[in-house]
């Protein structure tokens, strides 16, 4: 293993730094990435500078539905809630729904792929055909049918709009074990005494990373909007939470003479899927062998 | 083709499993749900008994193994999924009442996607990088980041209040379906530039276009008859993809413009616990995705050469 | 590239802006022939066709249409006049005898025959939906085609009310026997089913035999439109001519419209929040009057109809037989509520879950959450959709809840038996409230032919409420029809959750 560690890590070293240059280049996906960033910073620091009982989820009625001014930047719902607060706060929960529901699926997809992938036959049998069930059932109403039946908790909408995600993982991770498998140093590893685990481990994870990391960036924004696509349904995170896509809903009540209580979650979704598809797009294209900038 | 013909055979019989597999999944979470269908269809006012009367009539009492059962013995014996719990009507029949709609939709869709993408795509492909490129990409990437109930809403408001010409919802003209068209179509259009431009300038790269241009012929009729024809097929399998994920019924799409499709009957049927209705669709949207996809696939051989002698040899 | 891209957003602003300011389309009128068609937009489908299947507003509305029961309902009054009888008598408190009026006929052809009455109730009796209206009676006798003498197992003053309701609809035996398998509307009521496309609309088209006072419009068509916004987009522009589900949102524009007629009037549907005697808090009277003494029931009105809906300190609507409108209510004295808490052990509030069914009440929910934090109480709102709700009822996890009753008949007992008596638990007594002395009053109460003793006891009833507080209820709805300014004869039913179409017409 050790002959084979040193340059395995060099060149993993490199490849990391390597994707970085061509990134950083890329200035769409700069662009993406620092939306991102933004985005996330809000979110972590919201509590810091906002109190969330008395500005998030405090009620108003005398102030209802006022237009942006300088008291209320993106002006107020229909219960006199500041919406530029509840927006920055609705970040935390969209985030949130996006990172844990692709953390989730992602890790638990591609290891379920490289199962398949490195054990083959039965194994790879059985975990396939699941997953061309999963594949049959369209993602949009996998996702309605769960949260009807189990109820619209944060987890449960974390999993729902997650699960539709999976098969997607399992074929990547499946297909790079595949290629990595029959390679020469696989065989040297298991040569000089590589258990199953240190293989998977060493040589077949690293490699599936790339086109990994590019489905979970694109994914969370998939995540992002289908969560707020719930919401619209009605299926969404109850109140008083601020979830963009519960915003909208809400809003569109009152979008003929209020608009800006659908104008800005609207944007505010819009902006973060905008930022992560630049940014894997950048990534995709970062990475890809083929490509020489 | 007579591989070809072993090849369809091979999917339809994987079909089955798939079947089974899906309506068992679905079966058994929509039944473990919360919720008593017995007491939704009775109602507000309905005594116990009158909710144990109901229950027995829909054999809501018996074991749940039993059930499936059942439900898998009529449905493969005599093709029946069942009745309707609120209107006596069977779930094949109310599927297939509906299924036009869904059906035009995404039909009308794809028509939009590929009736602006195309030109778009060849276009931002032809003259790469510069301002159109640009534009088009970046509007592209905003149609498709916008949340697509968001951009319906919008549309409503400005064709249907602002400026009247079109309706804001229903089926009943034959210009209902533009709006919803276009909520969907917009965005896939705005995938279609994409795939459409990078698959032509993969193209356009290849030593035949030259060839072409050498032998003198005008740049028109090299992009659009030789680039476009091998550019096509990738298009072809994305735009057969995408018609693909909306026959399962585009719920949103549906639920802004009261489109009546299968997606929003769905819905509903869940929200009153109509279990029949449930399984029912989802095991028959299944199928017909899954022969959509088949569909796709048989297109792209016979359109793709090389796949199709694939197929011949009896891969 | 930055260029575009604030060019493109402020595009998109400006266009969302745009979208807002300014006069809305005019509304369209369909002028220049005769019109015969009065299209109606309403919120949801029809599950199916047939009457006694479901007993939902919708369904009933389109009941009356095609249907008429033994007796009637008169829209304005909510006076229970003679029907498809003409008369009745009154043989006893368990036994009475119709009289049916000759010459009516069924939309398909078939003549009215008093048999096909006992088929129709015995039908009820077996149905899904309505089983519960014909619980009181105990079998049908059929004396000659127009006579039917109906024996109650109990006696119960409030027969006639359900006689009067559209989920008794009078059925054709014959034809239903021979249409077993495909169910259509044949009915001897004023208007003639044409057909129901799924999703879509219903059409039906005026009787013109009919035996009583003919509609006014010859076809009347419903179209299903889900979005509140797509309703009142359509009827500003004139694709439809009533919107029978307006968003009081839009109200202001409604009543400022020179085009549209807005329809207001207050509805016997009740909203109220239920505190069950499942959760120990609420087990003590303190805590609930504490609860009542923290609402500001305005207030919800205001955040929650913009207005559009009036106090109620009884469950049961203004136009309801034997509501008793001078019941007290509780005034917000916050200090008092506060108070209550802590003689019962509660100094720094405590938590309780409310549930409400779906996305409508959510508003409303924020509110009261809003106003019982004032007095240190933390509501955590559960919204769940609508089976969920229903078995969390059932399985005695309710711990409060947002409901509303809208009577479907005109009785008093109606809504103050489904709610609240200690038998009711599989239908909405979601406080499991168990008051031998109330359940008392109500059995006493049904059985009362004198109207001055029914009132009282009724009335007694409602004080009951007041006093126990296993309810609180919140406000009356308005019912609210938004019509084009051509659309003349609405009524709004004074009682009862069927809206009332056979009289308008457009001009």
């Amino acid at each position: 293993m050790s002959t084979n560690s040193k340059p395995q890590v060099g060149k993993k070293r490199s490849r990391a730094a390597e994707t970085w240059r061509r990134l950083k280049k890329n200035r769409n996906a700069m662009i993406g990435l620092s939306l991102i960033i933004i985005i996330i910073v809000v979110a972590l620091a919201a509590p810091l500078f906002i109190d969330y009982e008395t500005q998030v989820i405090n009620q108003n009625i005398a102030e209802r539905l006022q237009g942006p001014s300088l008291k209320h930047l993106f002006g107020t719902d229909n219960l006199g809630r500041d919406i530029f607060f509840r927006i920055l706060y609705g970040a935390r929960i969209s985030l949130l729904i996006g990172a844990v529901s692709c953390l989730i699926c992602c890790t638990t997809g591609v290891a379920l792929g490289a199962i398949a992938g490195f054990f083959g036959g039965k194994v790879d049998d059985i975990i396939m055909r699941c997953f061309d069930i999963l594949l049959a059932i369209p993602s949009t109403l996998m996702a309605i049918i769960l949260v009807a039946a189990f109820g619209t908790s944060l987890f449960n909408i974390i999993l729902a709009v997650g699960i539709p995600t999976l098969p997607q993982y399992v074929r990547i991770a499946r297909a790079s074990v595949l290629t990595i498998k029959q390679q020469e140093y696989v065989e040297a590893a298991r040569a000089i005494g590589a258990t199953n685990f240190q293989i998977i481990r060493t040589h077949i994870l690293p490699n599936c990373l790339a086109p990994v990391l590019v489905q979970a960036t694109l994914r969370v924004a998939t995540v992002i909007a289908d969560a707020a696509a719930l919401a619209f349904l009605g299926l969404g995170i109850p109140e008083p939470t601020p979830e963009w896509g519960g915003m909208l809903s809400a809003g569109r009540a009152f979008l003929r003479d209020y608009p800006h209580t659908v104008l800005f979650p609207g944007l505010a979704i819009m902006i973060t899927i905008l930022a992560l598809n630049l940014l894997g797009d950048g990534l995709r294209d970062a990475l890809d062998p083929k490509l020489k900038k | 083709m007579k591989g070809m013909a072993k090849y369809i055979l091979h999917r339809l019989v994987l079909l089955i499993p798939v079947v089974i597999g899906v309506s068992f999944l679905i079966f058994f979470i929509v039944n473990l749900a919360p919720g008593n269908p017995a007491q939704m269809i009775a109602g507000a006012e309905a005594s116990m008994e009158d909710i144990q009367r109901i229950e027995e009539e829909l054999g809501l009492n018996k074991n749940i193994f039993v059930r499936y059962f059942e439900f898998m013995r009529d449905f493969i014996l005599h093709g029946d999924l069942g009745t309707s719990y609120y209107s006596d009507k069977a779930v094949v029949t109310a599927y297939f009442e509906r299924f036009p709609a869904t059906l035009r939709l995404a039909a009308s869709f794809i028509i939009v996607a590929v009736a602006l993408s195309l030109p778009l795509g060849i276009l931002a492909a032809v003259k790469q990088y510069s301002i159109i490129d640009r534009l088009s990409s970046f509007v592209a990437l905003i149609a498709v980041s916008m949340p697509n109930f968001w951009l319906g809403i919008l549309l409503i408001l400005l064709f249907s209040e602002k400026l009247g010409w079109l309706p804001s919802g229903g089926d009943k003209y034959w210009y209902s379906i533009i709006l919803p068209a276009l909520t969907i179509g917009l965005q896939m259009m705005a995938l279609m530039t994409r795939m459409t431009r990078s698959s032509m300038l993969e193209v356009i790269r290849q030593d035949y276009v030259n060839t072409a241009r050498a032998k003198g012929l005008s740049e028109k009729i090299v992009i659009l008859k030789h680039a476009l024809r091998n550019a096509l097929i990738p298009i072809i399998t994305s735009a057969g993809s995408l018609f693909v994920d909306c026959v399962g019924g585009s719920v949103v799409t549906e639920t802004i413009f009261s489109w009546p499709g299968v997606g929003k009957l769905l819905v509903d049927s869940i929200s009153k616990r109509d279990l029949p209705m449930v399984i029912g669709f989802v095991t028959i949207t299944t199928i017909v995705i899954t022969i959509c996809n088949l569909g796709i696939d048989i297109i792209y051989a016979l359109v793709d050469p090389r796949i199709r002698s694939q197929y011949a040899s009896g891969k | 590239m930055k260029k575009i891209v604030c060019l493109l957003l402020s595009a998109v602003m400006t266009l969302s802006l745009l979208a807002g300011c300014g006069s809305s389309g005019s509304a369209a009128s369909s002028g220049g022939e005769e019109k015969d068609t009065l299209i109606i937009a309403v919120d949801e489908d029809i599950s199916g066709l047939d009457p006694f299947a479901q007993n939902t507003s919708l369904q009933n509305t389109y009941t009356i249409l095609n249907y008429d029961s033994l007796l009637s309902l008169d829209p304005a009054t909510g006076a229970i006049q003679p029907g498809l009888a003409e008369s009745y008598d009154i043989i006893s408190a368990t036994e009475y005898v119709f009289h049916l009026r000759s010459g009516v006929k069924f939309h398909e052809g078939q003549d009215l025959k008093a048999s096909d009455v006992k088929f129709s109730l015995e039908r009820a009796a077996a149905s899904t939906g309505m089983a519960s209206k014909v619980s009181q009676i105990d079998h049908v006798e059929v004396e000659d085609d127009q006579t039917v003498r109906i024996f109650l197992n109990t006696p119960s003053t409030t027969i006639l009310n359900n006689l009067a309701f559209c989920g008794t609809s009078i059925m054709c035996e014959e034809w239903c026997n021979a249409n077993k398998d495909s169910f259509k509307n044949n009915g001897t009521g004023p208007y003639k089913f044409v057909e129901w496309k799924p999703g879509e609309s219903v059409t039906y088209e005026r009787n013109d035999d009919y035996w009583g006072e003919k509609g006014a419009m010859k076809y009347l068509e419903f179209v299903v439109k889900t979005e509140a916004n797509s309703r009142t987009i359509a009827l500003e522009t004139g694709e439809i001519d009533v919107n029978a589900a307006p968003a009081t949102i839009d109200f202001p524009r409604f009543e400022s419209s020179e085009d549209i007629e807005l329809y207001s009037v207050p509805s016997t549907q009740v909203a109220y929040m239920s505190m069950s005697y499942n959760y120990e808090p609420f087990q003590k009277l303190e805590v609930r009057q504490a609860i009542a003494y923290a609402l500001n029931k305005q207030e919800i009105i205001d955040g929650f109809l913009d207005g559009y809906g009036v106090v109620k300190t009884t469950i049961l609507g203004s136009g309801q037989q034997y509501s008793d409108d001078s019941i007290p209510g509780y005034e917000q004295d916050i200090e008092k509520a506060k108070q209550l808490l802590a003689q019962v052990g509660y100094p720094d509030g405590f938590s309780f879950d409310l549930a409400i069914r779906g996305e409508s009440r959510s508003v409303e929910a924020a509110i009261i959450q809003s106003q019982l934090a004032a007095i240190g109480i933390t509501v955590n709102i559960k919204k769940m959709e609508g089976a969920a709700y229903t078995d969390l009822a059932m399985n005695e996890q309710m711990q409060a809840n947002l409901g509303s009753w809208q009577p479907a008949t005109s009785d008093a007992d109606n809504p103050l038996r489904n709610l609240l008596y200690s038998s009711s638990k599989a239908s909405s007594n979601d406080s499991r409230y168990n008051n031998a002395d109330y359940d008392a009053i109500l059995d006493a109460a049904i059985q009362e032919t004198d109207p001055a003793k029914a009132q009282e006891l009724y009335s007694q009833a409602q004080m009951k409420i007041y006093e126990d507080i296993p309810m609180i209820p919140l406000f009356a709805y308005y019912w609210n029809i938004a019509a084009n300014k051509h659309v003349k004869g609405v009524v709004i039913p004074a009682v009862g959750d069927a809206m009332v179409y056979k009289n308008m017409y457009w001009e």
